[in-house]
């Protein structure tokens, strides 16, 4: 779009050449002009001091880049530099290394562009040079952090895995001694103290429960693949997971229309499979549970898949939608609803590492909705 | 019918005890050697025990490794071998039936199914498999006779 100011601007930039200098300065960190007949090469003093140089110290043809840029970056660009001088529309932008005087790295972002004679032959290279070292030496930190992050979390769930295993070792003594007690020497003991042992075996038992999912939960995840599936086919896995449930509440699961998504099918399967518990679980008494899974492109990036698993059952209230992803979570007592609240931390787990999210919906007597996000096998 | 004769190989007293009790109600008539280690498990093999019963997490050598021992010495490596242990990981139960274990069984909580359990693997192994009859006891290093010189 023409403004006056703009033409006003351009006008005094081929005036005075102080005006060049000052945008220069402020927006770039080096000019270079080449001569792409003669080889010459005029680079701006700042191009100079950005590796460390005076501007006497460097001359003015382009050998001092051809010798001072990483020799794979110069490949890169002698590949871009053909490619646009053959076709405009091919850019010429790339990412490089030099060395600095002081021999370390100095990362630019380099772009040119060609000028061509009245016969389209390029004649001229003019190119800018943006410093972004620093960019990339906090990119190096960001990696290193991410890199150490991820050890340490698989310290933990290593520490997990093995001191699960090593938590149920002495419950295997406590139950067995005191359902052996009750064997040999119940028949000596009032119906309280049959109550008080049977108490410690469910106890011990709860507790076995618990250390058993906290095995799972530490291995869920675990080595994820990344494959195209058809999620209609992992809901049928999941179904026949649960069919015991479904038989015996009378459960219908309805999905229509289910796209292909990408990740890995059996913890898709998993999680849907924990989804569908949760609803046979928590239904209401007077009904038969009707689970409907359905799928939308999510309106916020059409490459990824919202699906809904929505159910008819007691729902709960909305203030509680935070809480029921965490581990051992519950909303209710084990005696009303046995479970040990690992379920929903599995499915938080396994969409944590399909880079996708979950969220719920619900209210009481009225049902829930879990919505969840996959990534999509092909655009829309 | 021959003596049935059980290697248990377990460090945990309290377990050791519980299954030594479980066998005397589930397993009729038998002879346990315990072992508390693998040091002590691969000494009492050369016995040529019935059955054994082997726990992974135990004192010197490692329960997989009395495992590998038992199938490798051609003299014990028919001797049927549960691994009878807490662990439930992918990783062991894949290294035991690896290296050839008969069943991977993971300790029950509570004493009559720890019966159960010792029953079961009773009745399919003693009567209801058919076994080799085992090889002579390899005492030790084979002895070549000598060769008359020509």
């Amino acid at each position: 779009m023409n403004h006056y100011l703009k033409d006003e601007l351009y006008d005094l930039v081929r005036k005075d050449p102080k005006v060049f200098d000052f945008l220069q300065e402020g927006t770039m960190d080096g000019i270079w002009y080449l001569n792409i007949e003669t080889k010459e090469e005029w680079m701006s003093p700042q191009f100079k001091e950005l590796f460390g140089y005076s501007d006497e110290e460097i001359q003015n043809t382009n050998d001092w880049w051809l010798n001072n840029i990483f020799p794979e970056d110069r490949a890169v660009s002698l590949r871009n530099f053909k490619a646009h001088c053959e076709d405009p529309n091919h850019p010429y932008d790339q990412i490089v290394r030099y060395r600095h005087k002081n021999g370390s790295t100095v990362w630019v972002r380099s772009r040119g562009i060609a000028i061509r004679n009245d016969k389209g032959v390029p004649t001229r290279m003019l190119g800018t040079h943006i410093d972004i070292t620093a960019l990339k030496k906090h990119e190096e930190v960001l990696n290193q952090q991410k890199a150490t992050l991820q050890a340490s979390n698989e310290h933990l769930e290593q520490f997990v895995y093995i001191a699960s295993h090593d938590l149920r070792e002495p419950l295997i003594g406590v139950v067995g001694y005191a359902t052996l007690l009750q064997r040999r020497f119940g028949d000596q003991l009032n119906e309280q103290g049959q109550h008080f042992l049977e108490e410690i075996v469910q106890g011990c038992k709860n507790m076995e429960a618990k250390i058993d999912d906290l095995l799972e939960l530490s291995r869920a995840g675990r080595e994820t693949t990344h494959r195209v599936f058809s999620l209609g086919a992992a809901v049928e896995e999941a179904r026949r997971n649960v069919v015991a449930g479904i038989q015996k509440t009378g459960a219908s699961i309805v999905a229509t229309d289910l796209p292909n998504v990408t990740g890995d099918r059996s913890q898709i399967a998993q999680l849907l499979q924990n989804l569908f518990s949760n609803s046979l679980k928590y239904r209401k008494k007077d009904e038969s549970p009707v689970i409907k899974v359905t799928a939308q492109r999510d309106p916020e990036d059409p490459m990824w898949w919202q699906i809904r698993v929505h159910d008819n059952g007691i729902g709960f209230d909305m203030r509680h939608a935070k809480r029921i992803f965490g581990v051992f979570q519950r909303l209710y007592t084990n005696d009303q609803y046995p479970g040990t609240g690992i379920g929903l931390a599995i499915v938080k787990k396994i969409l944590d590492r399909h880079g996708g999210r979950i969220w719920v919906l619900s209210e009481p007597k009225k049902g829930t909705t879990f919505v969840f996000t996959l990534r999509a096998a092909e655009a829309p | 019918m021959n003596e049935l004769v059980i290697l248990l190989v377990e460090d945990n007293r309290r377990d050791a005890e519980l299954i030594t009790e479980a066998l005397k109600e589930g397993c009729g008539p038998h002879r346990l050697i315990l072992a508390k280690d693998g040091d002590e498990a691969l000494r009492f093999i050369k016995n040529q025990p019935t059955l054994v019963l082997l726990d992974l997490n135990i004192p010197k050598v490692h329960g997989i490794d009395v495992l590998k021992h038992i199938r490798r010495d051609p003299s014990t490596r028919m001797i049927p071998t549960i691994i009878f242990t807490n662990s439930k990981s992918e990783e062991d139960v894949f290294a035991c039936y690896s290296n050839f274990c008969n069943a991977y069984i993971r300790k029950p909580l509570g004493f009559d199914e720890i019966t159960d359990v010792l029953q079961a693997t009773n009745l399919f192994w003693f009567q209801t498999a058919t076994l080799p009859k085992p090889p002579p006891p390899q005492t030790g290093p084979t002895i070549r006779p000598p060769v008359p010189e020509s």
